[in-house]
């Protein structure tokens, strides 16, 4: 058997023409194992024909008569060759080709060119998924869940914004609380997102009941991260958004993407993927349907020009507690930050 | 299919789709562009996409803007130009860049098959779903393609 340790002696029997068949085939294997012995082939004579003359796969059969083997003929060996890489042949196939194999033994470094010619990547990655991504959202099951919704999304954002963190700690926990302006509503204690919809759905009864009288669902919420869900894309929440509408706060607009949402975009986005066209208010209140476009009008009202900035901001930074009071007209929504 | 599992489908196929298209129209920021496409294509379409077949979907939409854009592309370009883009003097440096340079002398369809076969895995009737062709279509083109591959790098002296 040849390997590197008798490799020269094999060539030296290759040139002269000592080797049988099989073992042509060996060489060649062999060579297509250690390409670079190649150039020390071919030094070893000026005179032999270059190896790759010889070792081209087209010529090997012009030197050698294939003989056939069953079904399997020089007509129609590489297609042998092609399916028993792609795994295409039967048992009693792969023993046909064995066979052919072994009676044609220098084709053998043909087939294995085939199963040595495969496409490959050069691991190139595609290095833009977050921009790819979107944000994962909750879907309210009726219209105060909806309006919490808009409130946490604004309240986070913009939390998340003036304070300057681009990223939510896990252990960091965000109450808030909002409700209509009219008071005595049932009091819900939830501690995320999932448990907000979770207490709505128990309560949905009693605040279909107390419709029109009163809201007042203080929450608390950990772990902004879950499900809180919208964690919209930072780079655009506040991209249009004025300092004047923000009086005690300093907006930057660094970091900024060029493809930002505007605000009322990223909410129209936020009530559209959690809405869809048929409204908030299935399985509440019919009668007085919200629809998304309702929500988004509604959450861009404070932005309109023509209209009195509300929102505003309570506390100060200091002590590590951070407050924001947010008024949409028919809610109102308190922030702090823990 | 929900957004988590719309942004996993980023995650874990996004590369993939990524060289698959580039290994087709060897252009960087087309390929970007149509990575780009198939995903938005995905995230307008995903209530309707089993969350189970996010990759072959991603391929499949990949490859339907692949054909649009090589289309484009042959309409704006000369039938002249084409031809020596194939048939341009071959420089090689490695195996690789060798074999990528046989797969570019296939045709378009013989290249996506043996794209989709080689670099992602996918049996016949797989690249039969996402190509649109029969099953047996594709392993013609397979075979075609690797015997063309094959009689193209003996003709340079390739040794693998």
């Amino acid at each position: 058997m040849i390997g590197m340790d008798n490799y020269e002696i094999w060539f030296i029997d290759f040139l002269d023409g000592k080797l049988s068949s099989g073992q042509e085939a060996e060489l060649y294997t062999f060579l297509s194992l250690h390409p670079d012995l190649k150039a020390e082939l071919d030094d070893l004579s000026v005179d032999v024909p270059l190896l790759f003359e010889t070792l081209h796969v087209p010529d090997l059969p012009l030197k050698k008569e294939i003989k056939p083997v069953g079904n399997i003929t020089e007509a129609n060996y590489e297609q042998i060759f092609i399916a028993s890489r792609e795994g295409d042949l039967s048992s009693s196939e792969k023993l046909g080709l064995e066979e052919f194999l072994t009676i044609n033994p220098f084709l053998v470094f043909e087939k294995s060119y085939y199963e040595k010619l495969t496409v490959s990547h050069r691991g190139e990655r595609f290095l833009q998924k977050n921009r790819l991504k979107r944000s994962p959202l909750v879907v309210p099951l009726f219209r105060y869940a909806a309006a919490a919704s808009v409130i946490v999304l604004l309240g986070v954002g913009i939390a998340r914004y003036n304070l300057g963190i681009s990223h939510q700690p896990a252990e960091m926990a965000l109450s808030y609380t909002w409700g209509f302006p009219k008071t005595g509503y049932p009091q819900v204690e939830v501690t995320n997102v999932s448990n907000v919809m979770a207490a709505a759905q128990t309560k949905k009864h009693e605040i279909t009941e107390a419709m029109g009288r009163s809201v007042n669902l203080p929450m608390r919420i950990t772990g902004i991260d879950l499900q809180v869900a919208v964690p919209l894309p930072t780079h655009g929440f506040n991209a249009n958004i004025s300092e004047s509408h923000f009086p005690g706060f300093s907006i930057q607009e660094n970091g900024m993407d060029d493809d930002a949402l505007s605000f009322r975009q990223v909410v129209g986005k936020v009530m559209e993927s959690s809405f869809g066209e048929s409204g908030l208010s299935d399985g509440l209140r019919k009668e007085q349907p919200i629809t998304a476009k309702d929500m988004v009008d509604l959450a861009a009202s404070p932005f309109k020009n023509d209209k009195q900035p509300v929102l505003s901001t309570t506390g100060d930074n200091t002590g590590g507690k951070r407050r924001i009071k947010l008024n949409l007209g028919i809610f109102e929504a308190d922030f702090a930050l823990h | 299919m929900t957004a988590s599992e719309y942004n996993r489908c980023v995650d874990e196929f996004a590369d993939g789709v990524y060289r698959f298209v580039l290994k087709n129209i060897r252009d960087t920021e087309a390929a970007k562009d149509i990575v780009q496409d198939t995903f938005e294509k995905m995230w307008r379409l995903r209530e309707g996409i089993d969350a189970n077949k996010g990759k072959s979907y991603l391929f499949t939409a990949a490859y339907r803007t692949l054909i649009d854009f090589t289309r484009r592309k042959r309409q704006n370009v000369s039938d002249e130009k084409l031809i020596s883009w194939e048939s341009e003097t071959v420089v090689a440096h490695d195996v690789k860049e060798m074999i990528d340079r046989a797969l570019g002398t296939l045709p378009e369809d013989q290249r996506v098959v043996i794209t989709l076969r080689d670099m992602e895995g996918y049996s016949y009737d797989e690249i039969g779903e996402i190509t649109g062709f029969s099953e047996s279509q594709v392993k013609v083109y397979i075979y075609r393609a690797r015997l063309a591959m094959k009689k193209y790098l003996v003709s340079l002296e390739v040794l693998l």
